[in-house]
């Protein structure tokens, strides 16, 4: 188990400096900084003395590690719009996307397991293709246009939620709601085919053999082999889940990273995109550090000596 | 025979399955009875319906199987009227189940222990988990497991095959039950594991005075463990009786048949195989009739009437029209034994077709980040010659390098050292196009060999495509030529693999790797995936083509009957080496090599083989002779000194201590 957990830190690690090569070379790419930065009316001595004080005559990799220095410093930069620290308006947002997040991924994950796991033990009975029915609708119906339904439904028709803001627990209530909606599919066919799949096998009918009653069967044979793919795809969800945000966040008009992010594309911000590139990016691969333990934990085959 | 006596007492089980296309009959009017401290033996070939009777026995058919039967009695319950929930109460608790597959059949996730613990403990809740764990323990160690208290601990991938089986015959043992059935419970197994494990069973049977039901397709396995025998064919019992009865004078026109198409002692290199000719009827809406009418030599109109059971005294039953006089005065086997013609060049001196020089490989293998890193020994100093038109058997348990040495043969993974040379050519030195004019393939599993995408033709001359020989037109024509020597019906040409059955599968896998008429031919397990009727067919096919084309061969098998069948030369692998070779002859009526009498079964009173069933640790090869561990015949010199393979007799061994 240690080395194995070494080994996945290892590999996190990697992909976290790969990662914020990227995200540096994303803001060198989208042109001349110098340019970007002293605006179109510039004069070439202003741009030539950006340039300097920002070291951007060096080279790529001599500002990379500088760049690379100061991140690991808690520097992430100011915004070019506000001249606000990003750290810090990243910090303030990142409470209200993580809520969301994971309020969403919870709520998918509840629905779609119990639902999938009932499926796939009468496959293709009413509520198996009421289920897949749902889930393909899921699928179609973008985030968005769900969202403006529960907003008419429920705030405008019904005025029982919020329908915008951050001030309550009701008011995360239609957004997490709106995300959940979008993997309750992704979520529901992963436990129904890994359900399945673990019913017909050989191992079940060994449990089945041994007179155990079905619920032991279910719940201590099959589920726990099951939901091995959903644990590894919920955290890939997840990142989808932050993406996800962007939109809802600016239907519902919550301050988090994903109106943050969308603010600032519009407006050619890129120390705040860049941060938010780096550190959404970071807590993607620890997320998946997580699965592959919690996979671990779940599936003794991963971690035993042979 | 007092029936009120049996554990088991089944009469008229049926069982239909509803399938899209009508409803099938997977098992009709089958009727069995078991006592304690007996084995029956169900035996049939594939699709006869001997795991659906199983499966049927302890409530435990697919939801789309129906079963229903006339009487069922479980010892002193009659579960007739209560159908499948009767049967559920008493399943895991007085009937307990093994099965075909050690590998899939205990669940990865949960540790061997609290697999084992788990039915007991339901069964009996008032037992609490230390005195299930001591039970545990008890009866991993009557089953032959060394040491067990730290396998509780264990997950089921820590542990062999061989190892997982006798798990799981400890877990089906927990509750005591009256009944054991057991499916297949060796056909995934080594043969010297599988008579362990068999030995095992027939002790754990003495000691409990357990009753047995045994499913299997193997006659060895019959022969050795029966003490009365069903014969299923189509869903139906075509015959049951003692062993002696069945096996020594087999009465129905299908059981004859079927024990002519398994290769004995009398087979050798220089005969074809009797066989059976025709497939299994489709069992989706048959008729009434006897279901082997359309292969039977002996059928007649009446034959498609129901057929009646019928018993003479001190006999065994039988389903057939005719009488058991009448059928012993008209049977003949339906294509018997004969002689095939096979040249092999006599000249010694002459260069080999197939030369193994010294090959030896190995694998890096690694564990964990850190872990340190290992070499597997996979072949460890080969040296093999193989003349023109001769057929060389290779045989040897999994794990010994088989198939590792195949590859190095086919010239498709360079050996770490040493050399393959065809005709004196080095095969490293041919390059990929005329090596595969020289050697082909036949592999195992004819279910995952061919694209499932391509038509029969379509796989057939794909070789001749690549390889732009002959126009359009001609390719065709060859390929329609090979099909027929092949055995595949000219209207199967546009089949794909799903459409066409195991046999047919295999057959078409040999004729694609015949396209290109190669000289040499290298089947890895050719028939272990087919049936005894099917393998005598194929088996044949092969002899046949051997003369066509003047091949040479090479023939893995683990099986020694199919070994013995077709092989001029065998050669013994064991632990990455040759522990013995020579011609069949010799090495199958004289063996010299303790592990060779081992496999034969020919080893002497009080030889048994030591209780270490494990095979040397590959990344660590012993000191010296690496089959010291198991060897009833060690002595401090095998500790120490590796024997070299030497004459020994008219064949030569790697043993200090040869026969
Ligand atoms: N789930 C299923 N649905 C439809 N048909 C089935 C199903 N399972 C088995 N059958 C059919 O029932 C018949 C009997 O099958 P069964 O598995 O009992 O054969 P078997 O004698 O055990 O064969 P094998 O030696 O291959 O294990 C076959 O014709 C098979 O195709
Ligand atoms: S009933 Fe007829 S077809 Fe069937 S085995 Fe007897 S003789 Fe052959
Ligand atoms: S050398 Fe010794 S241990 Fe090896 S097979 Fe011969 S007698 Fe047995
Ligand atoms: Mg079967």
């Amino acid at each position: 188990m240690g080395a194995y957990f070494v080994r996945k830190l290892i590999e996190a690690a990697a992909v976290c400096v790969a990662v914020s090569i990227i995200a540096f070379l994303l803001v060198q790419s989208t042109g001349d900084l110098a340019v970007a930065m002293g605006g179109l009316d510039a004069s070439a001595e202003d741009t030539a003395r950006l340039r300097e004080v920002y070291g951007l005559d060096q080279s790529f990799v001599q500002q990379y590690l500088s760049w690379a220095g100061r991140v690991l410093h808690g520097d992430l930069g100011q915004s070019y719009f506000s001249q606000e620290d990003v750290l810090t308006l990243i910090l303030e947002r990142l409470p209200v996307t993580a809520t969301l997040s994971v309020a969403s991924l919870l709520l998918g994950l509840l629905i779609s397991i119990p639902a999938g796991v009932y499926c796939a033990m009468k496959p293709d009975g009413w509520f198996d293709r009421s289920c897949l029915g749902l889930s393909v609708l899921g699928q179609a119906m973008p985030s968005y246009w769900v969202g403006l339904l529960l907003i008419l439904l429920f705030g405008v028709t019904f005025r029982i939620l919020p329908i915008s803001g951050t001030q309550s627990a009701a008011s995360y209530v239609m957004p997490s709601l709106t995300l959940a909606w979008f993997v309750f599919p992704v979520f529901l066919r992963l436990s129904r085919a890994g359900m399945i799949d673990v019913l017909s096998s050989d191992y079940i009918r060994t449990a089945r053999a041994k007179g155990l009653s079905e619920r032991t069967v279910l719940f201590k044979h099959a589920l726990r082999n099951a939901i091995l793919p959903v644990v590894s795809v919920a955290t890939v969800q997840f990142g989808f889940l932050l993406g996800g945000s962007i939109v809802v966040e600016s239907v519902f008009s919550l301050n988090g990273i994903g109106l943050l992010a969308w603010s600032a594309i519009q407006r050619s911000d890129y120390p705040v995109v860049q941060a938010v590139v780096l550190i959404v990016a970071i807590i993607f691969v620890l997320l998946n550090v997580v699965s592959d333990l919690l996979n671990a934990a779940l599936d003794p085959r991963l971690t035993s000596e042979q | 025979m007092n029936i009120s006596s049996s554990t088991l007492d089944v009469r008229d089980l049926n069982v239909t399955i509803h399938t899209p296309l009508g409803p099938l009959a997977a098992v009709r009017d089958v009727s069995l009875n078991v006592n304690a401290g007996e084995t029956l033996c169900i035996v049939g070939e594939s699709g006869s319906g001997k795991s659906m009777t199983s499966l049927a026995l302890m409530g435990l058919l697919p939801p789309a199987a129906t079963p229903k039967a006339t009487h069922l009695r479980f010892g002193d319950h009659d579960l007739t009227a209560g159908g499948r929930h009767a049967i559920e109460k008493l399943r895991g608790d007085r009937i307990a189940m093994i099965f075909q597959e050690p590998m899939t059949a205990l669940n990865p996730a949960w540790s061997i222990g609290e697999q084992m613990v788990e039915g007991l403990m339901h069964h009996k809740p008032s037992l609490s988990r230390a005195q299930a764990t001591a039970r545990a323990i008890e009866l991993l160690d009557a089953c032959g497991i060394a040491d067990p208290e730290p396998r509780l601990s264990q997950y089921p991938h820590q542990l062999s095959g061989g190892l997982r089986q006798r798990v799981m015959i400890a877990m089906a043992l927990m509750t005591e039950p009256d009944l054991l059935i057991a499916d297949e419970p060796t056909t995934a197994l080594d043969r010297t594991i599988s008579a362990q494990i068999l030995a095992l069973l027939k002790d754990l049977q003495k000691r409990l005075n357990l009753a047995i039901i045994l499913v299997t397709h193997d006659f060895d396995v019959v022969r050795d463990v029966a003490d009365r025998i069903c014969v299923v064919y189509a869903g139906q019992v075509v015959e049951s009786g003692t062993r002696a009865q069945v096996l020594g004078q087999p009465a129905h026109p299908y059981t004859r048949a079927l024990l002519s198409c398994v290769p004995n002692s009398d087979a050798d290199a220089n005969t074809r195989l009797g066989f059976l000719p025709g497939v299994v009827p489709s069992l989706i809406n048959s008729d009434d009739g006897c279901q082997f009418r359309a292969r039977c030599s002996l059928a007649h109109d009446g034959c498609a009437q129901p057929v009646p059971v019928s018993t003479e005294a001190d006999r065994q039953t039988i389903r057939c029209t005719l009488s058991m006089e009448d059928i012993n005065n008209r049977y003949r086997d339906p294509v018997p034994p004969a002689a095939v013609k096979a040249e092999v060049s006599d000249d010694t001196q002459a260069m080999p077709a197939l030369e193994v020089k010294g090959v030896v490989q190995t694998y890096e293998v690694r564990k964990g980040l850190f872990g340190t890193k290992g070499q597997v020994h996979a072949l460890r100093g080969i040296d093999l010659g193989v003349r023109k038109g001769e057929v060389l058997g290779l045989v040897g348990e999994s794990g010994s390098g088989k198939s590792t040495l195949a590859r190095a043969l086919l010239g498709v993974e360079a050996p770490a050292s040493g050399e393959v040379l065809i005709n004196g050519t080095p095969i490293s030195k041919v390059d990929r196009k005329r090596r595969a004019r020289l050697v082909q393939p036949v592999f195992q599993d004819p279910y995952s060999s061919l694209n499932p995408r391509r038509t029969v033709e379509e796989t057939i001359r794909l070789s001749l495509d690549i390889h732009e020989i002959g126009t359009p037109d001609e390719r065709r024509v060859d390929v329609k030529r090979m099909m027929d020597l092949c055995g595949l019906p000219a209207r199967t040409a546009a089949n794909f693999p799903a459409q066409m059955s195991g046999g047919q599968r295999q057959r078409v896998a040999i004729a694609s790797a015949l396209i290109l008429r190669p000289e040499i031919l290298i089947c890895d397990e050719p028939t272990s995936a087919l049936d005894v009727s099917v393998q005598a067919q194929i088996l044949n096919l092969l002899k046949d083509l051997r003369a066509e084309f003047q091949l040479t061969f090479v023939m893995i098998s683990h099986d020694l009957n199919v070994i013995r069948a077709m092989s001029d030369r065998v050669a013994v692998m064991y632990f990455g080496r040759i522990v013995e070779a020579g011609r069949g002859k010799d090495l199958f009526h004289a063996p010299k090599h303790p592990y060779t009498e081992l496999l034969l079964g020919k080893l002497g009173q009080g030889e048994e083989p030591r209780k270490a069933v494990d095979f040397p640790n590959p990344l660590k090869p012993p000191q010296g002779c690496s089959f010291a561990g198991r060897c009833p015949r060690a002595q401090a010199k095998c500790a120490i000194d590796d024997p070299r393979l030497t004459k020994a007799g008219p064949q030569s061994a790697a043993c200090h201590f040869p026969t």
